[in-house]
């Protein structure tokens, strides 16, 4: 492909364009990873919410609880409690995760991994940030509104979400604050997958590109065909509340022509289920680059990994209805689904054994980045494994809408993504910043997350197979539930030290970025990657010279290279005896 | 090192070559919008059991076909002033152009003559069911797009000016042009199966 030199906007000097109207891809990088963080923390705070209601319900929330719910005396009310729920999902989802992986990694990383010096369309860039700061805003806003915020679920299934169930403004805000977020991110996609496709440097094929941008550009292709579907089905949801359509209301409705509440439930997950491997790819395109990083190996298998990532990107468009199995679906379209679901598990595997094969013998270096790496293997390991007991029909009986399923999405969704953003995070640190975080603070961050998130989420899985239903103000009304007290409380407990951890990374994140003051040198990772060949933190042209490329992303470790060093630059010729 | 004008061809291509396939992403995702209100069209009308559902009497077809052919016609006299662009003909182009303009805003007048009619001699305002809503949600939502590809349509009038180069403007005709002619598909589809059919 023919490579061109593209127009890079001029260095700005005021405040407004240095770090507001960025036009610059390492600006709007920091701009989505501020945001990110700052809503994980909203996120999070409403998760220990949640389980304080669920380890001690009728106590009174500690500390704030007296000022947030003065009329029930500091108990969190069940509406308030279903409005929790809904929020933190939608929050860490679209907000934190969405805005952190892919937002921030992938316009920082594209642009330096692939050696461009900007995104191919700046100006739709920093529309997607903007637009993304609007969605927050009218999403932050119904949190205020007279009857509260959405209370319907992240999934906002009809007829909860219709103004049967949530009569208040606060789901047709969310319904289009999800709108223009989608609006933002399609835009984003649209950007990150022309740039990959026009912009790698010369003589960077597909299977030259670091494992990351491979996550991040299936990402991209997912998020670009399927945003649009929920874009759709919201609209229509809002179409029902606001201009009084009956699309997703049968029953009463059915007098005038009938709507169909399961219709939204399909157009959902069509969604849905790309949504999660949206999530995820980045993280293991991540992880995929990091453990062999610090394996000093080159990555096992590095194509079958990244044709395993796109058949997955394939298969999870095909799989979308076991979400759905117990809504009447013909036992035909059931056992499709579940084969089709199956069928996922083979990519996985190949590239986890992958993932084993590179670490395996490898002369891994214990860094914080490597750890939150090796964190994620175990997590994602986990978390495949469950979804194997949601995804059959049999046992999804049973095991639908339990806590199961809560532990299960979030051991792939949170934990794996989780520990993937912040493995980013560390790794990436000293291009972003020009300053590495504390190395002993950031493991005993690792050790306190990890230990509290299995805490959390594997005692979620063991409280869901015992029966526990995952949206019940207080499950504990029922006899045969009295017996899992005990690890909700064990539960809640874990989450308050796994949230009290963060604040660990917060203030080592925030010394780092502002009151540090150290020479990192280019390349403190001693890593072979375009952006390690440019100084740190990263100049406002990115590359002086466009470079050219002449190796892979992980050559580690070949007998051929000088005395002292393990590792080349991709702009480097592969070394020869 | 090469020369001036390689660099320049190079740069040109790259531009069109970028431009091209993020045109071609934008169109893969706005065809999934409606391709979900078509599939929930679909959903609505093989589960009725009559169709238009409760007795209700199709809509009468004058103003959808005038609104075909508007835009039709419309996707037409756009592709010539695109070709006289191309070849220069700047007078001939301009014809074309405001011809294209003109059809447009036409579409949109027998849009709202539709509704009009819809809401005040049938009586089907967007409540009265959900044969009335699905038309009203899939002309608001494919207007709400014109009104964008007529606002992009009015940004290509600098290119008429004397001075203007083609090289400036080749882009944004050619995107506007793909969107303008997608948005002509979506209404036939839409005319075929929601009030031919």
């Amino acid at each position: 492909m023919a490579f061109f030199e593209q127009h890079i906007h001029d260095k700005p000097t005021t405040f407004l364009s240095k770090y507001i109207i960025s036009y610059d891809h390492k600006v709007i990088a920091k701009q989505f990873l501020w945001y990110g963080i700052a809503f994980l923390g909203l996120g999070g705070m409403m998760a220990i919410m949640i389980r304080w209601a669920l380890a001690y319900p009728g106590v009174p929330f500690p500390v704030i609880g007296q000022f947030m719910f003065p009329a029930t005396d500091g108990v969190i009310p069940p509406d308030t409690y279903a409005m929790l729920f809904t929020m933190h999902g939608t929050i860490m989802i679209f907000y934190a995760i969405t805005p952190i992986l892919i937002g921030c990694f992938g316009n920082f990383c594209i642009p330096l991994m692939i050696g461009a010096r900007d995104m191919v369309f700046p100006t739709a860039n920093m529309l997607s940030f903007w637009f993304a700061v609007l969605s927050a805003a009218i999403l932050v806003f119904s949190l205020f509104t007279p009857l509260g915020a959405a209370a319907g679920g992240w999934t906002s299934y009809p007829t909860l979400s219709t103004f049967i169930g949530s009569p208040g403004v606060g789901q047709t805000l969310w319904c289009l604050a999800i709108f223009v977020l989608g609006a933002s991110s399609t835009m984003g996609a649209v950007n990150y997958i022309t740039t990959i496709i026009t912009l790698r440097a010369p003589g960077m094929g597909y299977f030259d590109m670091p494992l990351t941008i491979w996550g991040l550009w299936l990402t991209a292709i997912l998020n670009a065909i399927f945003l649009p579907v929920l874009g759709a089905g919201v609209l229509l949801l809002i179409f029902d509340r606001v201009f009084g359509t009956t699309f997703f209301l049968a029953g009463a409705a059915a007098t005038s022509g009938s709507g169909d509440p399961v219709l939204f439930q399909h157009v959902f997950w069509i969604f849905g289920h790309p949504e999660v491997y949206i999530l995820i790819l980045p993280a293991w395109g991540i992880v995929s680059d990091l453990l062999s990083f610090f394996a000093r190996k080159p990555a096992f298998g590095a194509k079958a990994t990244a044709l395993a990532m796109t058949s997955i990107t394939v298969l999870s468009t095909l799989v979308y209805g076991h979400h759905m199995f117990t809504t009447q679906m013909s036992p035909l379209l059931t056992q499709t689904f579940m084969t089709l679901t199956m069928t996922i598990s083979i990519p996985s595997a190949i590239f986890f054994a992958n993932w084993l094969g590179t670490i395996w013998k490898g002369s891994i270096r214990f860094t914080s980045p490597m750890l939150f790496s090796l964190g994620v293997v175990f997590v994602f390991g986990l978390g495949g494994l469950t979804g194997l007991y949601l995804g059959t029909v049999t046992t999804d009986l049973y095991l639908h809408d339990t806590y199961f399923v809560v532990g299960h999405f979030h051991y792939t969704m949170a934990a794996s993504v989780l520990l993937g953003g912040f493995a980013g995070i560390y790794f990436w640190m000293p291009k972003m910043f020009g300053s590495l975080m504390n190395e002993f603070w950031a493991k005993v961050h690792f050790w306190i997350t990890m230990f509290g998130l299995n805490g959390v989420f594997f005692g979620m899985m063991i409280v869901g197979y015992g029966g526990m239903h995952r949206r019940l103000y207080n499950p504990f009304v029922y006899d045969y539930l009295q017996n899992l007290i005990p690890i909700n409380t064990f539960i809640t407990m874990s989450a308050i030290v796994m949230g009290a951890g963060q604040i660990i990374f917060v203030i080592n994140f925030v010394h780092a970025v502002f009151f540090k003051d150290e020479d990192v040198g280019d390349n403190p990772w001693e890593v072979g990657t375009l952006e390690w060949t440019v100084p740190s933190p990263t100049p406002h042209y990115n590359f002086k010279e466009i470079p050219v490329v002449k190796c892979g992303p992980h050559e580690f470790g070949n007998p051929a290279l000088p005395e002292g060093r393990d590792f080349q630059f991709q702009t480097e010729e592969i070394a020869k005896a | 090192m090469t020369s001036l004008s390689t660099q320049h061809e190079l740069r040109r291509s790259g531009e069109q070559l970028k431009s091209s396939i993020a045109m071609a992403v934008a169109l893969v995702s706005f065809s999934m919008l409606f391709a979900t209100l078509l599939l929930g069209y679909a959903v609505f009308r093989f589960t009725a059991e009559s169709w238009p559902p409760m007795g209700m009497e199709p809509v009468p077809l004058t103003y959808p076909f005038i609104s075909t052919v508007l835009i039709l016609v419309s996707s037409v006299s756009f592709h010539f002033f695109q070709t006289n662009f191309f070849s220069k003909a700047k007078s001939m182009a301009k014809k074309w152009l405001v011809l294209t303009l003109v059809l447009g805003f036409g579409f949109m007048g027998s849009q709202v003559l539709l509704w009009r009619q819809l809401d005040h001699e049938l009586g089907y305002v967007v409540e009265t069911g959900v044969f009335a809503s699905l038309i009203h949600v899939f002309t608001w939502v494919h207007a709400a797009h014109i009104v964008a590809g007529l606002l992009w349509l009015l940004w290509l009038l600098p290119a008429l000016k004397e001075s203007s180069r083609v090289v400036n403007y080749e882009n944004r005709i050619l995107n506007a042009g793909k969107f303008w002619h997608f948005l002509d598909l979506i209404w036939i589809i839409m005319f075929l199966t929601l009030f031919v059919l």
